[in-house]
């Protein structure tokens, strides 16, 4: 939210003020008393501060295959407590069916779990859930934290390692060569 | 009443209707920042992730002399692979190799041994084409014996 609106109706209000005054020709209108409020603008921001890229450098097949380091997420906010119960913060894939691909085969959602340990999913759970206030998509999102706001924390931040892994147990042998796929992050209010 | 130049005329705006605005605009200003921040979104961050299933080809060969060769190899890679018999002393058999298909046995294609280590080529598998998963079984055996260790390897090329 950006002051630009509020700046614009308040032009508005001024203009239907000094029109009103004009009409009233050789009348004195009475005082008034316009009161003022100037609202920063919300803040809510998401910074991946280390394990950007996440590799497996030799897969095993039938087996759990864990990513070696934790994605360090950093989650900042400036929000109206008045306005605003909580911060959501949501990892999703935008193909569920293809969260990674490559080498003529693709591994879905279900296969990759994450962990915040310092959030909701405390053991490793699959990205299969819905999007959140609108964020992520249908079978393929994560909620990785609900932080509450309120007076105290209305500006605030928190760090959190988000730990993943692929499951290949019972699924088919792939075929050698290199799967990508890219999770997003993204926080959200409600 | 007033007028302007235009001849219309139009009522003052009586005072008490000037407060009600006010009240109405501040109202509408102190209530805009409540609908802007349910579901005020971040910008979306992206974790890039890379899994590399490596190339690999094992080869087993239980005591009924049938080699299985089994392989998953990249496609961008190799192009062929080759199986070998090593055999590491001097012994005189005659080796029976598969020249064809999978699963194919050939007639004796080379002598396993001379009287140094000997390298004979069993088999050379292409690689490609929708043949880069696969296992292929094939006959080593030869008439007579003979003592001595024989290792099989494979080599992609």
């Amino acid at each position: 939210m950006t002051l630009a609106p509020r700046a614009l109706l308040l032009v508005l209000l001024g203009t239907t003020a000094a029109r009103g005054a004009a009409g009233q020709v050789g009348q004195l209108g009475q005082a008034q008393i316009l009161s003022l409020v100037a609202v920063g603008p919300s803040v809510l921001g998401v910074t991946v501060t280390s394990g950007a890229v996440q590799s497996i450098p030799s897969l095993t097949d039938n087996a759990v295959n864990s990513f070696p380091s934790p994605v360090a997420v950093s989650t900042n906010w400036n929000l109206n407590p008045g306005q605003t119960a909580s911060v959501d913060l949501v990892a999703y894939f935008p193909v569920p069916s293809q969260a990674l691909s490559g080498a003529g085969t693709q591994i879905p959602s279900a296969r990759v779990l994450g962990r915040m340990t310092t959030g909701l999913p405390v053991a490793y759970t699959a990205i299969t859930q819905g999007p959140v206030a609108g964020v992520g998509t249908a079978g393929g999102s994560l909620r990785l934290f609900t932080q509450t706001i309120n007076g105290a924390n209305k500006v605030s931040s928190r760090n959190d390692n988000l730990d993943l892994r692929l499951d290949l147990t019972g699924f088919p042998t792939l075929p050698a060569g290199t799967l990508s796929g890219t999770l997003t992050l993204q926080a959200v209010t409600q | 009443m007033a007028r302007v130049p235009g001849g219309l005329s139009f009522s003052p705006v009586p005072s008490d209707m000037s407060r009600a605005c006010l009240t109405a605009g501040i109202l509408a200003i102190l209530a805009a920042p409540a609908s802007a921040q349910i579901g005020l979104t971040s910008a979306p961050r992206s974790v890039s992730l890379l899994a590399t299933r490596q190339s690999s080809v094992t080869v087993t060969m239980p005591d009924d002399g049938i080699v299985t060769t089994a392989w998953n190899i990249d496609p961008a890679e190799p192009l062929a692979m080759t199986l070998r018999a090593f055999v590491g002393q001097p012994v005189l058999a005659r080796g029976r190799a598969p020249t064809g298909g999978a699963k194919a046995i050939a007639r004796l294609t080379g002598y396993l041994t001379t009287d140094a280590p000997a390298v004979t080529v069993l088999f050379t598998q292409p690689i490609g084409g929708g043949g880069e998963q696969g296992e292929r079984q094939d006959e080593v055996s030869g008439p007579g014996s003979a003592r001595g260790s024989l290792t099989l390897a494979v080599t992609t090329q």
